[in-house]
Parts: structure tokens; sequence; C-alpha cells
């Protein structure tokens, strides 16, 4: 009987132990309820706001933003254009569009507008490598009600040192690399793990058929703003 | 028949591998060439960029991909710079067809332009 009952103990621990150690991923549908709702289309990506001394930043991220939305089944309208357009208003910063309703993006053919905000952008070299430390929160809101149907919020540290294993090369590379700040693939990289967890849209194979895909990591999307 | 079902597998088989998943699409270095553009504005860059984007559209032609969106819309605005009016139209009427949500936002861009001819007229 004893053994029994420790036996029921020992399994009621490990169940509790389970669930307590539960994977921080979370469904799609469960996250971000309302893209399911509105399934937005297209979408209209706005300049960064940019709150790091890194000038270059905000078009490093903005120049590899397109590839992974369409990757993911939106239709983008064009970056370059849209930006020009902007910049005609005299737009040239995110933070100018503060006073301006997202609801004002509807007459271009929007469905949601894309806003990003740069936190970090943080550079570090040592003689045989070099890092990045990226901060970024994502906002998708919508042209119709102007609420959040998405948002995404990270830091990550990208390794840039370069992939050779000859420390002599490795160390020039590193150098050439401070120099030419080729941040793109960085960028890049950044951007795709955020915005794999939108739900998919209707050029996407996946679309209607991803909301129980648990691949959001709860504490990007813990609103804590 | 044994043959005939042979090429017939073959056939199947080469026609599934030719055709690109669902979904996919070709960007070649459109990242690249436009940062290099925004970098630097000018005549060589935007040429750059302009080739990279009539490279796009070529090798998804070629491949069978679906012509990434924007595509047409930002060739289109690269053409009207250099007077390449109807070229530019073709693709305004492409993209729609393309992916119709670019619809409103052609209409728009048409508007400007044709405005901004009547302007440079009457200047």
């Amino acid at each position: 009987m004893v053994k029994k009952i420790m036996k029921w103990i020992m399994g009621l621990t490990t169940l509790a132990l389970v669930t307590g150690c539960a994977s921080p991923f979370i469904a799609k549908k469960e996250a971000f309820p309302k893209m399911y709702d509105e399934q937005p289309v297209s979408i209209f990506v706005v300049p960064p706001i940019n709150h790091t001394t890194a000038a270059d930043a905000s078009e490093y991220l903005t120049v590899t933003l397109p590839e992974p939305l369409s990757y993911q089944g939106f239709y983008i309208l064009p970056i370059e254009v849209t930006t020009e357009l902007l910049q005609q208003a005299g737009v040239q910063d995110g933070a100018q569009l503060a006073g301006v309703p997202t609801e004002y993006f509807a007459q271009f053919g929007a469905d949601a507008v894309l806003y990003t905000t740069i936190t970090k952008w943080d550079t570090s070299y040592y003689v045989v490598g070099g890092n990045v430390t990226v901060g970024l929160a994502y906002e998708l809101k919508s042209t119709k009600t102007g609420e959040t149907l998405w948002h995404y919020k990270q830091t990550l540290l990208v390794d840039t040192t370069d992939g050779s294993s000859n420390l002599l090369v490795k160390i020039v590379a590193t150098a050439i690399k401070t120099a030419a700040q080729d941040y793109l693939p960085v960028a890049r990289r950044v951007n795709t793990i955020a915005i794999n967890t939108i739900p998919n849209g209707k050029y996407s194979p996946l679309y209607g058929k991803d909301g129980e895909m648990k691949v959001v990591n709860k504490n990007a999307v813990n609103t804590g703003n | 028949m044994k043959k005939a079902a042979l090429i017939m597998v073959a056939a199947l088989v080469t026609g599934c591998a030719a055709k690109p998943p669902k979904g996919s699409l070709y960007w070649g270095a459109y990242s690249e060439t436009l940062y290099e553009y925004k970098k630097a504005p000018g005549i060589e860059t935007l040429a750059q960029h302009r080739d990279q984007l009539e490279n796009i559209i070529q090798t998804s032609e070629r491949e069978g991909y679906r012509i990434p969106p924007g595509v047409c819309i930002e060739l289109a605005t690269a053409y009207l710079k250099e007077g390449k009016a109807e070229l530019a139209e073709e693709l305004l009427t492409r993209e729609i067809s393309l992916y119709p949500e670019a619809a409103p936002f052609v209409e728009k861009l048409r508007a400007t332009y044709i405005q901004a001819r009547v302007n440079g007229e009457q200047r």
C-alpha cells in the first residue's frame, strides 16, 4: 500500500515538474487571435523608430524585411517606393509618425502597418571576432481598427565572427568587417526569427493551417508596454 | 507497354522536380543592392539595383516562381525615372494581375506621376 502511495506521489511530482518546466512556446492562434479574425494581406512597412546611435541600423533592418514577410505569405507594398512617398511628406524616421493614425494607411490599400522600434544595436569587436546585440520591437496594426494584430519583442546577441578557422585570416577578416560594417546577414536573421511567428498570410501554403503551431515564445509577446 | 509506363513515370518525376514548391520566391540580392543604393544614392547604385530587380523578374519567370510582391512596382518607378513610361505601365498592370491587393496603391502612383508630368509640362 505504502509503495503504491509512494508511486502515486512520485508520479504526481513528475507531472508537476513537467508542467512547471513546460515549453515557453505557445500556439500562434493563442498568441495572436486577432490575426485570424482579420486576416490581413497587404502590409505597409514604415521606417523604424531608432532609439540607438547606430544610424545605419534602420536601413539594415528595413531592406531585409520584405523577404521574410513575403515568405510568410503577405503582400508588402514596395518599401523603396513607400519610403520615398513618406520622405516627400517630410517623414524620415518612424518617430515622426507618432501622431498619424494607422487608419491613414488604408488609402494605399494596406490592411495593416508594420511598426518597428530599434532599442539596441551594440557592436563589439575583439581580436578574433565580434558580435552585435540587437534589441527590436515589432508591432503590426490594423488599418481598420488601429488595434495591434501581432507584436514581438526580442534582444539577440549575434556573432559576427568570420567562419574561417585560421586565426590569422580571422583577425584580418574581423578587421575588414569592422570597416565594412556589413550587418545585412545579422538584420536578416533577426527579422526572420521574429517574422516566423506571424500567422501565415494568403500567399503561404500554410495559410489557415498554422493556428496550432507552437512557435511563439511567451517572453517575446508579454505585453509589458 | 512497359516502356510507355516508364516514360510516363519519368515525365511525372521530372514534372514534379521542375515545379518549385508552393510559396517559393526568388529575391536574388535585393537587400544588398537596395542597401547600397540607400547608402549612396546615385546613378550607379540605382542602375545596379534596377539590374537586380530585372534579374529577380527574369529568374522567377524562368524557374516558374511567382514574382515577389512589390518588385514590379519598384522596377516600374525606376523605369519612370528613366523616361520609359510604356515599360513602367506594363509592369504596374502586371503587379495588379499577380497581386490584386496592389490596385489601390498602383492607382495612387499613376495619379501622382500623371500629375507630376502635367506640372512638368506647364513649367
